[in-house]
Order: structure tokens, then sequence, then C-alpha cells
């Protein structure tokens, strides 16, 4: 390593070099040469190395190693004639990413998407632009549909699977924190110090943890200042320049001038005289004369901007309008007429283009959609709801997304299904049927879309807008959880269009839906009617119009009152023989009227069950008086109608049964022209073409076409379902004139009638009859007036005996409809779903049910009570006798305050206790400052004219005189405690006591103020009058006292001397003397005012143990303590309001999840068993009966016939049928079953849930239909299974269709269970039970 | 079966076989009651009109076992909870796994079910959200590669008992510094709770359903450029030797046949350091037998 100094002569040198040794001739240029010889090395070299050492070797090791450098020879300076012609550090890509920006700017765009008119200065135009929080955005994209999740196989693509989670529904808190961490200095304001005030460089780069590690060389300490005098500076430069600037404009000078004069003389010809006039002053006045001038331009500057900034405050206004709504947490409203106003240039481009011109409201909620907005829309029926979902649709399918439409019925999906087929590409899926899954819009019943968010369809992650029709649903007792269980469960990047009819409190609604989904919903809608209502009174064949464009009219009712009278006085005058005789009229009414009001007792089946077995031909005595009274009175009402050209009509009937009769009682009646027979005719052909032999001869079917081809309809639930669409169809087409029906033809199918009759105002729903609700009549009554045919609708209510009260048929007719109360109630089935799902917690379900609504609004106001008032200081109670015991003491105390009211009561009011207080008699009392209690010795007991007790207690302090003045005259103004003395008070002031020198004993008179104030033996005192509920203690012992001289006289002597007397009792040790023995000597009987005495009077002993009895501060640190026992009281009961403990369900959660537990669907940790899943699977029969019902196997001996004919008690509804006739095998299941829905009532019951077992089993299990059911899996003929029951025809099929679901179910839980023979037979039943009539497809669906 | 393989791998010395055959003795005795295990083929002799459920089948009028296990009834149903069977996954459940491969867009993780789980790219939670482009796939070697081993959840289970895992939430992912085990499924019940933070000592245990079971240091739940900082750091000694006691714990268990729950296996952790038993000792015969009658004398207390 060493040069070898070879010689500096040679050309070369030789030398040594590496470790090795080796050597190496090098040519050495600049040296000189002159003695060769010299310069020749002496090749006896030295030792290449010295003698190794382990020093030695650490030390090459160490060289080598671990101080790597470069060669010095290779690299000298000097010698580095070649250089490395490439920069190592430019090559090196190091692949350096920039961190993402927390927030970017993005241009912003507003309807309509068109460049704005007005421009930029620079005549450039520039988007607007806006900072969006780029980890809100991916917060948002994250959590819209869970992403990251795995799309499930094709197959359950639609429905899901129970094996998939929920997706996770919107407006959740993030428990995970997503919330962006910002860094410390941040938030403590540290950065902004830093901005403002300079400092030291950074040398850590945000987020880094330390800064790159520089080695030697140090970091430059530099910091860096802020100006201070930022302000000051710059106004210097500004000096600076506007010097330059005069400087600048002396050289200019001549220019200027004649620039501005010419100027000004166009300008203002008033001032250029002026200026003309001193042409010396030319300099200074050029300069004013250029600044008016410029002040000039700035006006017009300003005149200009004005312009543009009223242009684009305009633009702003209009466009902003949602800004400046009525704002009112997350529901908007605004002004649709503006929006209408420029509608077409908000939307230029529809996504579909109505033949009509829009409604305000729909523009309005148009717009919204556009914007991807949530719409709430609270219109009449027929108001032109359906545009809003049709444009939803339409956006969805420009979107290529997807929308989702839910009904609340099955008959409205179907009908909704026709009406969108032709416009857009349309699914259906509802319990039963399921076409065209793919489709981009989806119709569906809200129950489907629950179970797809159970299960978490994939097709969730599709859906853009999800369109839910009568959304006013929520108040149905029944189902309307289900509305709000899927609000709730609905994932975040989902819209919402709500219809809804008009309901009191949609704002309340739309506020909670965006409460719960953290978004905004804009509530629009309209009251008006496209098609005024006219409500009329048939009363007798004539029409009393008594509601008019809203507006009530009561001369009509009072018309048709008057007529009425008329006629019963006549009816009672004429002949009361007559109305027992042949006057079919009124009697007929009466039976009609008695049979209508009897139809949901006993009465009902034996008629019904008439009815059925006659086949709709009543022959007995009743039916024909009825027949012929409704016929006529139909037949008037008819024949009124149709003069004043008022048909087609819808007559609402609030019975299946009442409905069929009478259709029938009109037999005569034909309403139809010949051609139209002929379109009805061709239409059932067709329709019913579609039908099996024998099923086309149904008697239903039959009778229904004949009704249909005299223009008369039937529509209820007792229709088949086929017999039902032809019925709703034929009416669309206008074919039917007179059409009876109940409250299911007003849900949503769209047939209005050109009048609407009410044939009573009151319903039976199922519990009682009662009146109808305004939201009812408002929905029927909506039926009438067909929107483009007719100018009004007209509504007539019928009245056959009487003429309805007239406070009745406002409130019904122009009164507001129901408001949309929370039907929310916990399922099993929730519960279990839930307690799968990570995400949603059953508490949290329940906090954002609209029930907890108001609850949880107001919450964040709760929760900065709950922080102010945390962070009150707590007030200390400094007390000097060590620890405080204050608090215990304040406890005793309001523990005593209690006992002692209720011991007053008891005590005082005995006539012992009264014995007992005669003068003299030393006893307890209550202060009125209520802390210390006084000792004190009745002088005087009550008298007729003072019921008061006159007792003189000692005080702990000493009043000083004045205060006794000044108690006076406080006390003396107030009336109850001054107002036996208020005469004497007058006086009193000279001397504090009157004397007058009588000096009768027994009847004493007070002489002396009261209250009486002195001093005595170091104490105060105070005699006084009480009450007798202020004695809080009577005591043992008693004192002579003189009466005359204490009361009359005033002695101080004397009141010394009996305040002595008091002290020495008191010196005893105890503060109290002790209290008179309540069994002994005060009688008490009751034992429980006996306990509660001594109770009391212990604690009053405790009390005196404490050391702050006695206290000097006593009443000071009482005080502090009642605040601070409030203020945690206030806090206690504040945080509980918080908790989840205060949701109103709470109890029955807790109940429900006792039962599960004790079921064995859950285990004690909540985690959900095998036989939780089997629940899980179960929706349309009660949960927990199937669910038991399985796992016992109850189907293991039954055929697969048998299995689904017990398996239709779960999903039956009607109450009261003809008992079916069961094979014995039958029999023993449904007994076997009814036992276990008892059981599991009990259970429940037992768990402090309402459930009355009874009625719990009845309520779920409704056999009704077992034998039918049987006898239909058979394969029995449907003509023949109709003859087997009263059932009407439409619920058979409803209940078989819906068994087959059922069947999937239990199949499915077969799968879980891992029974492949139950799987098998669920299978079998399900392939026997469909067939025929009964799963015809709908015609709506098909086509006819 | 447990003991004549305990016994033939444990060199006992006569004493502890004694008191080993005690205590084993007593808690099958414990047992007893509930001890109706099968083995395939047996006949399950019940009552008629049972629900036959998984593991169950019919043969010629007798019910028969066709899996190795233990009848479980739930009120009518009978099936067979399977022992030393693979994992049967269930939805939701948390299990640890070693990535076995990295193939196109997923890794695939062996889990000790009859299949591979799938962990997708898709379902892993990066720190950012983000369109799962291209790149990705290629950068999914940066993530997690072969061997490292994941903890997930079942996200979904195909009809073929495919199985799907997800990681979408900050709890799931890779697990670095700390020791993997794998015990018998059976041994694992579900509960709420898998992921523990035994703070004392600041080890996350995680127990998976799947019997692979997560011993490590703990790891808070943090931004990922951070985390990638942390990793700098050592792990101590003293952690280091708890993970290795833990993880020994849980061996011992295993070998013992006992259900694994934070409690069992904290008093084994505890019982260790209790009677001073070095980290290499635990697996030797002495800590065995203590175990077990440690565990007997629990059953007994809670009896």
């Amino acid at each position: 390593m060493n040069r070898v100094q070879a010689g500096n002569e040679l050309g070369f040198r030789v030398g040594f070099s590496g470790h090795g040794g080796h050597l190496r001739v090098e040519p050495l240029y600049t040296a000189e040469r002159d003695d060769a010889v010299n310069s020749l090395p002496d090749f006896v070299s030295p030792p290449a190395f010295a003698k190794e050492t382990k020093e030695s070797i650490k030390k090459h090791i160490e060289e080598k190693y671990l101080l790597p450098r470069l060669e010095p020879d290779q690299f000298s300076a000097e010698k580095a004639e070649n250089q490395w012609d490439f920069d190592w550090f430019s090559r090196v890509k190091v692949p350096l990413q920039p961190s993402l920006p927390r927030s970017v700017v993005v241009p912003t765009w507003e309807l309509p998407f068109r460049r704005q008119k007005v421009d930029t200065e620079n005549g450039a135009w520039e988007p607007k632009s806006v900072e969006v929080d780029l980890s809100e955005q991916m917060y948002g994209d994250q959590d819209s549909g869970f992403f990251p999740r795995m799309v499930g196989p094709p197959k359950d693509f639609l429905r899901g699977s129970v094996n998939n989670r929920p997706f996770r529904p919107g407006g959740l808190e993030d428990s995970q924190s997503s919330e962006r961490v910002l860094p410390e200095g941040v938030s403590s304001g540290q950065w902004v110090q830093e901005l403002l005030n300079g400092g030291p460089a950074q040398t850590v780069p945000p987020s880094f943890k330390q800064s790159l590690d520089l080695g030697d060389l140090m970091p430059y300490p530099q910091t860096w200042s802020v100006y201070e005098d930022q302000s000051s500076h710059g106004n210097a430069s500004d000096e600076n320049s506007s010097k330059l600037s005069i400087q600048f404009d002396d050289l200019f000078k001549k220019a200027w001038e004649e620039d501005t004069f010419s100027e000004l003389e166009r300008d203002a010809g008033s001032e250029s005289p002026k200026a003309e006039a001193e042409p010396e002053a030319k300099a200074s006045i050029s300069n004013e004369v250029s600044k008016g001038l410029e002040t000039d331009i700035t006006v017009l500057d300003e005149i200009l901007s004005s312009a543009k900034t009223a242009i684009l405050t305009d633009e702003a206004v209009t466009g902003n309008s949602d800004k400046q709504l009525l704002k009112e947490g997350w529901a908007t409203k605004g002004d649709s007429q503006d929006i209408a106003d420029r509608f077409y240039e908000l939307v230029p481009d529809m996504a579909i283009e109505f033949p009509f011109e829009l409604d305000n409201f729909q523009k309005e909620a148009i717009c919204c959609l556009e914007k991807g907005e949530s719409v709430f829309v609270a219109a009449h029926t027929s108001a032109g709801k359906t545009v809003v979902a049709e444009y939803a649709f339409a956006l969805a399918t420009k979107h290529c997304t997807r929308a989702v439409y839910t009904a609340p019925i099955k008959t409205i999906s179907n009908q909704k299904y026709r009406d969108f087929c032709g416009k857009f590409d349309v699914g259906l899926l509802t319990g039963d049927v399921s076409i065209r899954p793919e489709a981009s819009c989806l119709i569906m019943t809200t129950e489907i879309l629950r179970s797809m968010l159970y299960r978490g369809a994939d097709i969730i992650r599709d859906i853009e807008w999800v369109i839910f029709d009568e959304v006013h649903y929520v108040n149905d007792v029944e189902r309307g959880v289900v509305w709000e269980e899927v609000i709730i469960m609905l994932p975040r990047h989902i819209n919402f269009v709500l219809l809804s009819a008009t309901v009191p409190n949609t704002f309340e609604f739309a506020d909670w839906i965006g409460r719960t989904k953290q978004k905004e919903i804009r509530v629009t809608g309209t009251t008006k009617r496209p098609v005024p209502l006219e409500h009329c009174l048939f009363y007798s064949g004539e029409l009393y119009k008594v509601c008019e464009n809203e507006v009530f009219i009561p001369k009509g009712i009072k018309d048709a009152k008057d007529s009425q009278k008329k006629k019963t006085s006549n009816a009672v005058s004429v002949a009361p023989k007559q109305y027992t005789g042949s006057s079919a009229h009124q009697d007929g009414n009466k039976s009609q009227k008695h049979e209508a009001h009897s139809r949901g007792k006993q009465n009902k089946h034996s008629s019904a069950k008439d009815v059925g077995k006659s086949s709709y031909s009543g022959n007995s005595q009743n039916n024909g008086a009825f027949r012929r009274s409704a016929a006529s009175n139909w037949l008037l009402l008819i024949n009124k109608l149709s003069k004043k050209s008022l048909l087609p009509v819808v007559v609402f009937c609030f019975s299946k049964n009442y409905c069929d009769r009478c259709a029938d009682a009109l037999t005569g009646t034909d309403l139809t022209s010949s051609s139209e027979k002929s379109e009805i005719r061709l239409f059932c052909d067709k329709a019913f073409s579609r039908l099996k032999g024998s099923d086309r001869n149904l008697p239903q079917v039959l009778r229904v076409q004949s009704l249909l081809h005299r223009g008369i309809g039937v529509h209820h639930a007792g229709l088949l379902p086929i017999v039902k669409e032809v019925v709703e169809m034929l009416f669309c087409r206008g074919v039917i004139k007179v059409l009876f029906s109940t409250e299911t033809f007003a849900m949503g199918v769209n047939a209005p009638a050109r009048t609407v009759v009410f044939d009573a105002l009151r319903k039976f729903d199922g519990k009682e009859f009662r009146q109808l609700l305004p939201g009812e009549y408002t929905q029927m009554a909506g039926r009438a007036g067909r929107r483009g045919l007719d100018k009004t609708g007209t509504v007539v209510v019928m009245c056959r005996d009487e003429v309805p009260d007239e406070s009745d048929l406002r409130r019904v007719i122009v009164g507001s409809a129901t408001r949309l109360e929370s039907q929310f109630r916990l399922t099993y089935i929730m519960i279990l779903h839930l307690l799968r799902v990570e995400e949603l917690k059953v508490e949290d379900m329940l906090k954002r049910s609209f029930a907890e609504f108001h609850a949880q609004k107001k919450l964040p106001e709760k929760q900065q009570l709950l922080m102010r008032k945390r962070s009150l200081p707590i007030k200390n109670i400094e007390c000097i006798k060590g620890e405080p015991a204050i608090e215990d003491y304040y406890d005793m105390y309001m523990e005593a305050n209690e006992y002692n009211n209720k011991m007053s009561e008891a005590v005082m009011q005995s006539p012992y206790a009264q014995n007992f207080l005669v003068p003299g008699r030393v006893v307890v009392m209550k202060s009125g400052t209520g802390i210390d209690n006084l000792l004190g010795v009745v002088l005087k007991g009550p008298s007729n004219t003072n019921r008061q007790y006159v007792v003189l207690v000692t005080k702990s302090e000493i009043p000083p005189p004045e205060k006794n003045m000044v108690s006076i005259g406080k006390k003396s103004s107030e009336p109850s405690q001054g107002y036996f003395i208020a005469p004497k008070s007058k006086r009193g002031f000279e001397e504090e006591f009157y004397t007058k020198p009588s000096s009768r004993k027994g009847s004493v008179v007070i002489k002396i103020e009261l209250p009486y104030h002195g001093v005595a033996a170091g104490v105060g005192y105070e005699a006084k009058g009480f009450d007798n509920k202020e004695f809080l203690c009577i005591c043992d012992s008693k004192i002579k006292i003189d009466q005359v001289r204490l009361l009359e006289d005033g002695n101080k002597s004397a009141f010394s001397q009996t305040v002595q007397q008091l002290l020495d009792l008191k010196s005893d040790g105890n503060k109290y003397p002790p209290p008179l023995d309540p069994i002994k000597d005060l009688k008490l009987k009751d034992a429980e005012s006996v306990e509660t005495y001594y109770k009391w009077t212990s604690l009053l002993q405790k009390m005196s143990m404490n050391k702050c009895h006695g206290c000097v501060k006593l009443e000071e640190h009482m005080k502090l303590a009642r605040e601070i026992k409030k203020h945690k009281t206030d806090l206690k009961d504040l945080e509980f309001q918080m908790s989840d403990e205060a949701l109103l369900q709470m109890p029955a959660f807790q109940g429900r999840i006792d039962v599960l537990k004790n079921i064995g669907c859950i285990d004690d940790d909540l985690v959900v068993q095998i036989k939780g899943r089997v629940a899980c699977e179960m929706n349309s029969g009660e949960e927990l009966i199937c669910t038991v019902c399985l796992f016992e196997n109850q189907f293991e001996e039954l055929e697969p016939e048998e299995a689904v004919a017990i398996m239709s008690a779960f999903v039956f509804q009607q109450k009261n049928t003809s008992a079916p006739s069961l094979t014995s095998k039958l029999a023993k299941a449904k007994q076997r079953l009814y036992d276990t829905a008892i059981r599991l009532g009990e259970l429940q019951a037992q768990y402090n849930l309402q459930i009355d077992p009874e009625e719990y089993a009845q309520e779920n299990l409704k056999f009704g239909l077992v034998e039918v059911v049987y006898e239909w899996a058979k394969g029995t003929p449907f003509a023949e299974i109709c003859e087997l029951t009263d059932v009407p025809e439409g619920l058979i099929v409803r209940t078989i269709v819906r068994l087959d679901e059922t069947c999937r179910e239990f199949k499915n839980a077969a799968a879980i269970m891992g029974n492949s023979a139950l799987h098998k037979k669920m299978d079998a039943a399900s392939n026997a039970i469909k067939r025929d009539i009964v799963f015809a497809a709908s015609l709506y669906v098909t086509g006819v | 079966m447990v003991m004549r393989k305990l016994q033939l791998e444990l060199p006992l010395n006569q004493t502890q076989k004694v008191r080993f055959k005690r205590a084993m003795e007593r808690l099958q005795f414990l047992s007893s009651t509930t001890n109706n295990s099968v083995i395939v083929a047996d006949s399950i002799h019940e009552d008629a009109f049972l629900l036959k459920g998984h593991g169950t089948s019919e043969v010629d009028g007798e019910l028969m076992a066709t899996v190795c296990g233990v009848v479980t009834h739930v009120d009518k149903l009978v099936y067979i909870r399977t022992l030393r069977a693979r994992y049967k996954p269930e939805v939701k459940d948390i299990v640890v796994g070693r990535v076995i491969e990295v193939s196109k867009s997923c890794w695939r993780l062996e889990l000790n079910s009859t299949k591979d789980g799938i962990l997708k790219l898709s379902s892993m939670d990066n720190d950012v959200q983000r369109r799962k482009t291209y790149v990705d796939e290629l950068n999914m070697r940066n993530i997690i590669v072969e061997d490292d081993v994941v903890c997930a959840e079942v996200g979904c289970i195909h009809r073929d008992g495919g199985l799907e895992l997800r990681a979408t939430s900050y709890k799931y992912g890779k697990l670095e510094k700390g020791q993997h085990l794998m015990v018998d499924p059976y041994l694992v019940k579900r509960s709420n709770i898998h992921f523990h933070y035994i703070e004392s000592l600041g080890i996350d245990l995680i127990i998976g359903r799947n019997g692979f079971i997560w011993v490590g240091e703990h790891v808070q739940a943090q931004d990922h450029m951070i985390l990638d900082d942390e990793m700098i750091k050592h792990t101590s000694l003293e952690t280091r030797q708890s993970i290795l006691r833990i993880g020994n714990a849980i061996r011992v268990l295993s070998n013992l046949g006992f259900t694994m729950t934070l409690e069992v296996i904290m008093e084994t952790f505890n019982l260790s350091n209790a009677e001073n038993i070095d980290v290499y000792d635990m697996l030797g015969s002495e800590f065995h037998v203590l175990v077990a009658e440690n565990e007997l004398e629990r059953r007994i207390r809670r009896a």
C-alpha cells in the first residue's frame, strides 16, 4: 500500500501495490532524468507487511471492510483523467410516489351542464371549482356497497343467500375511525402559529417520523421569519409607487393634459372651464382631474360590475336555491315554482320525455333526481307521482345502473310492471314470480327487498334508486316495520324516491330518513288534485252537495237532515203499520244494517257459509229482503248517476261478502251496450282460456262473468287473482259501469272512475268498528275523477237510515290525514339477522327507527349539555371538621324528610298526638329554612280562631335586632304567616310587645308579636305559629312554662327561663330528648307507620351523631350538597338518556333475546347457533314456531301432502272459517303444532313480553285451510276444494301461493340441518301444490 | 386416544405416569355424562323420530354415523360434531391461514379446510381504497407473498365448499412478528371475540376458527405508513419469550385435547410462570402432567 520510494530519476518507478505486494512499474512523466544508475531501485525490498499481530489484523480488517473508500491512487484527483461521464444520481430512478393529496380541486358542475354566460374578466371561461376532501370521497366509495366484497355466484345474484352478509347500511357513523387523522400540529394550532410568527425551518416532511439523515452535513440551522410590519411595509411600497407614478406623470404631463382635457370636455362640461381658468396650476389640476376621471371610471366600472354581479347573484339565487331553502335538519323544501320556471334550462336533456307538461312538483322532483338527490313526493292519488318514479327508472337506464320500485301489495307491482313494460327494461320480483330479474328496472315487493338486503345480494351494489311507492304504508301495523327496516338497511350509495299520499308530517318523516341515511332529502309535493272533487250525500234518491274544492258546505248537510226529518216524521205520523208491513225499504235497510254490523261476529260465519253453499243465490227470507232493498237503493243511485252521466262508479264497501251481495242484488240491471258486451265477452274468453277445463267453470268465474256482461264488477281479496285482474282491466277500459269493491282497490291500483261511492263511513278494521280515517277516505275518494277525462270527480256518501253528523263528515272529508307513525317492532328474525352482522347492532337498528327519531334528534344537544355539565367545576365543600360527611348527612336528611312527610300524616293526625301537644310539651320542629331541626316547646295549642300551635323554638344563631325588625316587616306582608297579627303589627315598631294587665289563665290571648324573637342564655329563640305538619317529633319530656307571662306579657325573664329549661334538656348528651313511644304513647296501630316511625327516629339520632350536625356552616353546606346532588342526578339522567338503555324497545329486546337464548337459537354470548340460522330462513311464517316445529321433527311421519297441509297454518290469515274435517293423522299433527305454539307463547310471556299464549297461538296458526290444502296437494280439482270451505277462492289461491314460498324456506332450512329427507319432502310438497289455476300467471305479467 | 398418543410420545417416569393417568381418568369421569362420541358406522341408539342431521345416515332402519365425532342433539335434530376432521367453514368465522399461492388477482390460503380459501385482491382492504387495476395485480406480492400468515373472515361459502375470504377491516390482514400454531379445529369454539389482546404482555392472540392460532406482538391498528416504520423496531426479548410461552401453552393444551379459550390459555401460561418452568421445558412431560392436573382442578372448581 505504501508507495516505495524507488527513485526519482527514472521515467518509471517500481512500486508495490495491493495487499499481495505485486510489483508494478509505473512510468513517471514529470520527473527529470539525470542519473539513471542512481535512480535504479535497490531490489532489496522492505518487508511487505509488518509483522502480523492481533491488533494489526484487526486494524486491517477494520480498514478494509469497515472504512471503504476509493483507491486513492486510482481515483486521485490529479490522476483522474477519465471522468465518469454519467451522473449516477440522475440515472437512478427512485420510484418516488407522491403521497395522495388530502384534498383535490375539482370543477363543479351545476345543472344545466353549460358554460356560464358570465365569464371572468379576461374573457376565458373558467369552470367553478371546489375543494373536495379526498378521504371523504374514498370513504364514500368504500362504503358504498362494500366494493371490496366478492361477487357471489350468479345463482345468488338476485336474491342473495343466507350465507352472505348484508351490505353496510348507509348513514352509520363509522366505528372504525375512518376519520382523517390530522397531524398534531394542525389541531393544536401550532402550524398556524408557525406560519404567523416564523420559526426554524422544518426538516421533517409531513407524516414522516424523521428527516433524512445527512450525516456530517449538518442541516443549516436556518429560521424564517415573517415581516412583522407587513402592512407598514406595504404602505411604504405604496408610497413609493405613488411617488414614482407621479414622476412618471410629470414626464407625460403634456400628453396627459391633452387627453384629460379632451375627455373632460366630452365628459363633463362643467369641470372644463375650471381647468382652463388656471393654466398655471395645470399640473395639480390635471392630477386632480385625472383623479376625478379615475373615480368616474371606477364608478362606471362599479355600475358595470354591479350589473354583472346582479346577473351573477341572480344566477346564484336560482342556481343555489337549495341553499336558501327552508332547511330543517336533513329534509329540505324548496320553491318549486322557481325550478319549474327554469326547468328546461336546468334539465336540458331529459332522460325521458313526457308527452304532457309537467307539474311544478314533478319538475322539482325531476330536477333533484338529475342532481342525484333523494326526493320525497307527497301528493294525492293520481296527482302524477308515477312520473317521478318513471323518471328515476329512465335515469337508471341512462346511467346503466338499476332502479328498484317497491310497492306494498302485489297487485300494484303487477300493474306497474305492465305499465312500465313498454317503456323500460323491467323485471318483476314478487313472492311467487320472478320475471327478467336481470333487468335494469326492478319491481318488487318491499319484503323481497328486505330479504335481499339481509342476505346481501350482489345486485344491491348496482342499484342507484329505490322507489318506495305508497310510503305511508309505514303506518300499517303489521307490515309497516318492513319499510322502516328497509330504509335503515339500505346502503349509502342508494338514493331514495319516496312517493306518498299527503300526510301531515311528511317533513318529519323525510327528516328521519335523511338523518338515518345522512343524506339530504328534498321534500316536494302538492296538495292540489288534478281533478277537483265534489262530495255529496245521497239520501233517499237525492244528492246533497256537502263539499266542493276542499270547502265544506254545511248547507248541503242541513238540507239532507231536513229531508230526513220530514221523512221520519212522515213515517211516524202516516203509518206505523206501513213500517211493520210492506215498507220494504226501511225494513230492509234495518236488516241490512244489522247484518253489516254483526258481520265480524259469528253471524258472518253462518251467513258466509250459507252464501257459499247456495252459490250466491240467497233464498232465505232475510236475504231476499236485503236483496230487494239493496237493489232498490242501488238502482236509485245508479239511475241518478247515469242520468247525470257520472258513471263509471266505484262503490266501496268494507266487506267482501257485502260486495258480493250488493252486486248479486242488481239482478235485472244491464248497463252495457251491445258493442261493450261483445268486448267484454271477447276479453273474458281470452283471459279465462288459460285456465284448465274444470277451472273455467268455477262458480266464481261464471258468476263474475255474468255480472261483467251487464257492466257490473266486483273486486275484493276473495276473488281469484285472475278474475280480479280481468275486472281491473275491464274497468280500466271503461266498460264496467259499476264496480263494487273493498278498500284494496283504492290502494295504488290505478283505475280511476268518475264517481266514488261510499257505502258507509264506518268500517271494521279487524278489531272493532270505527269511523273511517280521513286518510283512508282521501285515498279512496282519490279514485274519483279521471285525469284528462273529467272536470270534476264526484264522491257520494250513501246514507240509508240517517244522515251522518256534520262534525263526522267534516272530519272525514276535510280533516287532515293520519300522521305517519312508527310501527316499528322487534321481530325475532330481525334480531337474529342483526346478530349475525358485525356492523349493525340491534341497538343501532332500534336507534334509527322512526319511533326513536325525536329522541335521537335531540341527542347532540343532550350530548352538549352533558359535556357542559361535566365540565362544570364540582364545588367542594370545605369542612372545618376534617373530612366532610355532608353527603351522608344530606342523604340522611333527604331520607328523614321523606319519612317525616309520611309520619306527620300518621302521627300528627292521630287524636293521641293532639293530646300530647299541650303547652309545655317539648317538641322538635322543622325549621323554615329546612336545614336544622329546632328544639322547642309548645306554648299554646290550637284554638278556634287560630289553627296553629304557638311554639317557642331555640335557634343556634343569634338574630341581630335589625333583622328582627325586618323580618317582622316581611312576615307581616306575607298573609300566610302574619295574618292574625296583622292588625297589631301596625304599632309593633316602637314596642316589641304589647302589655296588658290581664291575668286570666287558661284562655291566654296572645299579645306578643308573632314571631317573637329574642336572645336568652346565649341562644336565640323565636315564638311562632306552626302548622301541625311542621312538627318533627314530639318528645317525651315536658317543661314548665308560664303561658301568661310568656304570651301576654312577653316577659323576657320568662322567656329566658323557658329557653334555659330547653337547653338543659339538650345538654343531656343527645341533641334532642327522646321522642314519644309510638305504640305506647301515640297508640299507633298501623304496623307500617310504626316501623317508619322507628326508622325515622333512629335516622334522626344518626343524623345528630354525624359530624356535620350542629356545624356552623351546616346550612350553607347543605345548600351546596343539594346542588351537587342535583348536578349528579342530572348527569346520571342525561347519561341514561344517551345510553342504549333509554330506547323504547329495549325491554322488549332484552326479553326477546332471553327467549332466543332459552330456545337455543343463540348461546349465552349471543352467538347464533344452528337453530338460529334455521330461524333466519323463516320469513313467511312465525319464525319461532316454524323453527321449533322443524327441530322437533314434527313432519317426520307426515307425507309431503300432509306436511304442506299443516304448513298452511303458518301462512293462512283469516280467523274465522268453517272447521276443516281432518284425518286423524292431520288432527294429531295439528294438535301438536298448536301445543308447540302455546308452549312458545308461555315461554315468551314468562320473559315479560306482552303475549297471551292462547292468542299468540291462534294469531300465528290458522288451521282453516288444512283440509283444503291437503286435498289440493293430493290433486283434487280446484272446484271441488272450494266446496270444502267457506274461505273465498282468492284467499285459497293466495295461501297456496305463499305456501310454495314456505316450502322453499323449509328446504333451505333442511339444507342447513343436513337432513336430506326433509329437503326431498319439501320439494315434493312444492311440486304437488304448484299447478293449475293457483299458479296461473298474472295477466298483467303475461299480457292477455 | 389422546392418552395413548401422549404416552407414546412423552417419556413419562413412573410417578408422572400415575399422576397423569389419574388426572385423565378423573377428567373422563367428570365428562362421562356427555361422552357419546362415535366412530364411523357406529349406530346411534336413539328414540324414534329423530331428525337426521349432518354426518348421519340411515342404513337398514338404523341410524349410523358417517363420521367420527360427538353426537350432538338440538331438540330432535341429531348431528355429529366431527373431531379431528378438517375445518368446516361458516360465514363470518374468523380464520387464520397461510398463503400458499399468489395467483391471478387472488391469494390462496391454506385453512385446514377441504378447500383452499381464496382471498381476492378486491376483498383486501388496502390503506387506500382504489380501483383494483392491473398494476395492483402485479404488485400483489408487495402486500402478501407465499408463506405469509393472514387473518381474514369467511365471506361466503360456495355450494361446492369453496371459501371466499374477506379482509376488509383494519383488524384483518397480514400477521407479522409472531408465531403461527395449528391445533385441531374442534378445539376452538365459536365466540364473539376471536381477537384477544393480552395487555399485560403486549401480545395479540388470534384464535382462528379453523384451528390456526396466531400469537404475536401487539400491533396497533394504525396507518400502514406508520406501521412500516415500526417494523424496524425489534420485538423485545421479553415479548418474544411471552410469545413462545403462550405458544407452548397452546401446544400443550392441544396435545392434551383441551378446548382453547383465552382463559385456559392464560391459566396455562400463568401456571408455567408460577411453576417456574422454562419455555423450552414446557413441552416436557412434567408440564403436561401439571396442565392436566390443573385442568382437572379447574373443572372440579366449576362443577
